[in-house]
């Protein structure tokens, strides 16, 4: 479908009589596939078209000056490639092509600071991952952990997909076992000891809603509807039921009373969320 | 931990619990600008000069139904402790001016100024905890200021929990603290209804309400502040063009 006025008003009159474009209810998700890769910590996610791949890599580091006592977690987010926020706002024809991409670039480029300071804040200010137990010894060595998220297809609601995919990489990561036995560290390879898993000290699920005219609310917004809409509210939610992130960044205002439907809302979908990555990690 | 003291239930830096910095502001302070503001809240300065609305200089950005928002963040070296110069391109200084520019685009009645641009510089002089919601106040004053028409005053502040007990307006001391719940919230002081609404760490879903609620009561008496801010520069403006 194109972006243009008739289909925006397609999506609106439909969205007022409670009808998604694509046949969905209001608060329905669109498909999960987790995929498990060959090697440790290689996870595809799929959430409707959207595609996101996470690969999970460990490396020893000394530790950071100012935290001598904590491994280092990296997240570093890719939206290069048919990933890139920008596909299909590229107006075709030679004449507007450079005009059309430049305006499109800066939307898509701080939209993608945005997806990835958001997955940076839930994964580390949320202590996904207990980074003291990636410490080998004090101020001289520890394990720096990374994980790469790609973005591949973009169909709407990347943060929800990148999140999923995060930390099911994180969780089916194993690292190398490492002995200490007085003054000596063993590492030893994957081949000659079984390697053991990360300490992840919760799963968060993130839940993306946006809103249209009216403060109609629909869950995980498609591509199309992720265009046309008015605002998005993000909620982060872990496996405590706890609110982990909250993040509603401008748009049209909304009442204090859609915020607490969403939070009702993100709760339920969240646990739906975190037994899908869990019975997709057994 | 962060309480100074249990007995007396004071802040670290000897507030209570809803009480906030002091805040000091001014608007028109720059000469060359079509609207400016100087926004203090402790020791978090802040200071916003606005062009326009303008023709937009690049074509390619303007938007044929209503005005182009520009939003450039600058944090000063000497902003804080650590003497660093961050770029304008730095994520954190995108996401804030991200944020602003997606809070004021639906305030703003944008519509009247098709093809138009309106930029917005905020330079981050000191930080002390509570830079968005000082730049949203601070941009909120300039646009005034600058004769920009907007639906509402917007008004922003961040609380959270120390010690399991809500407080209002958090320094940085208090931010820091990893444990502590930090939210931000701007809202549209006639409608009640939340623009921006950020939340950091986690937090028990039944906390969320009564933080909300002083943040609210917060929001009035910053707009208290920045009302009669307004209104004074006005009658200032007005005594002064007396024929």
């Amino acid at each position: 479908m194109e972006l243009n006025a008739n289909n925006q008003k397609f999506v609106n009159e439909s969205l007022k009589k409670g009808f998604r474009v694509d046949g969905r209810g209001i608060y329905d998700l669109r498909n999960l596939k987790i995929d498990l890769g060959n090697q440790y910590g290689s996870v595809e996610v799929q959430l409707g078209e959207t595609r996101v791949h996470a690969k999970t890599s460990i490396e020893l580091a000394r530790p950071l000056p100012d935290r001598p006592s904590e491994g280092i977690f990296i997240i570093s987010v890719d939206f290069s490639g048919p990933g890139s926020l920008q596909q299909g706002e590229k107006v075709s024809g030679p004449a507007s092509g450079v005009a059309a991409g430049s305006d499109a670039e800066g939307r898509a480029a701080a939209q993608e600071v945005a997806i990835s300071r958001l997955l940076e804040k839930i994964l580390k200010s949320t202590r996904v991952v207990d980074v003291e137990s990636l410490c080998i010894s004090v101020g001289e060595q520890v394990w720096r952990l990374r994980v790469d998220v790609h973005f591949l297809d973009y169909g709407g609601n990347y943060l929800d997909a990148g999140i999923i995919a995060a930390v099911s990489s994180l969780s089916h990561f194993r690292r190398p076992e490492v002995l200490k036995v007085g003054e000596t560290t063993t590492i030893y390879s994957v081949e000659e000891r079984a390697p053991v898993p990360l300490s992840i000290n919760n799963i968060p699920a993130c839940l993306t809603f946006a809103y249209f005219e009216n403060e109609l609310l629909v869950l995980d917004p498609s591509y199309l509807e992720e265009k046309f809409m008015s605002g998005s509210i993000s909620i982060a939610i872990n496996s405590n039921s706890e609110l982990c992130c909250i993040s509603k960044a401008g748009g049209i205002a909304i009442e204090p009373d859609t915020v607490n439907l969403c939070i009702v809302v993100a709760i339920e979908k969240a646990k739906f969320l975190i037994d899908a990555i869990r019975s997709a990690l057994k | 931990m962060l309480i100074f003291s249990e007995y007396l239930g004071l802040r670290i830096d000897g507030r209570r619990a809803n009480e906030l910095r002091k805040i000091t502001c001014k608007t028109n302070v720059i000469d060359y600008t079509d609207g400016s503001a100087y926004f203090e809240q402790g020791n978090t300065k802040i200071l916003v000069g606005i062009l326009g609305p303008r023709e937009a200089k690049q074509r390619s950005a303007s938007q044929t139904t209503q005005v182009t928002l520009n939003v450039e963040f600058l944090v000063s070296p000497f902003s804080s402790v650590e003497r660093k110069k961050r770029s304008k391109y730095d994520r954190r200084s995108v996401e804030i001016a991200t944020s602003i520019k997606q809070t004021f685009e639906h305030v703003i009645i944008g519509q009247l100024f098709p093809r138009s641009q309106i930029d917005i510089f905020i330079h981050l002089l000191q930080q002390d905890g509570g830079v968005l919601e000082a730049c949203i106040n601070a941009t909120c004053l300039a646009l005034i200021d600058a004769g920009i028409p907007m639906t509402d005053y917007v008004c922003a502040i961040n609380a959270g929990y120390v010690d399991d007990s809500p407080m209002l307006d958090l320094n940085m001391v208090e931010e820091a603290s990893f444990d502590t719940p930090n939210i931000t919230i701007a809202v549209l002081i006639r409608s009640g209804k939340i623009c921006l609404l950020q939340l950091e760490s986690t937090l028990a879903v039944d906390l969320l309400a009564p933080v909300l609620e002083l943040a609210k009561t917060g929001c009035k008496y910053i707009h208290s502040v920045l009302d009669s801010t307004i209104k004074e520069s006005t009658q200032s403006m007005i005594n002064s063009v007396t024929l």
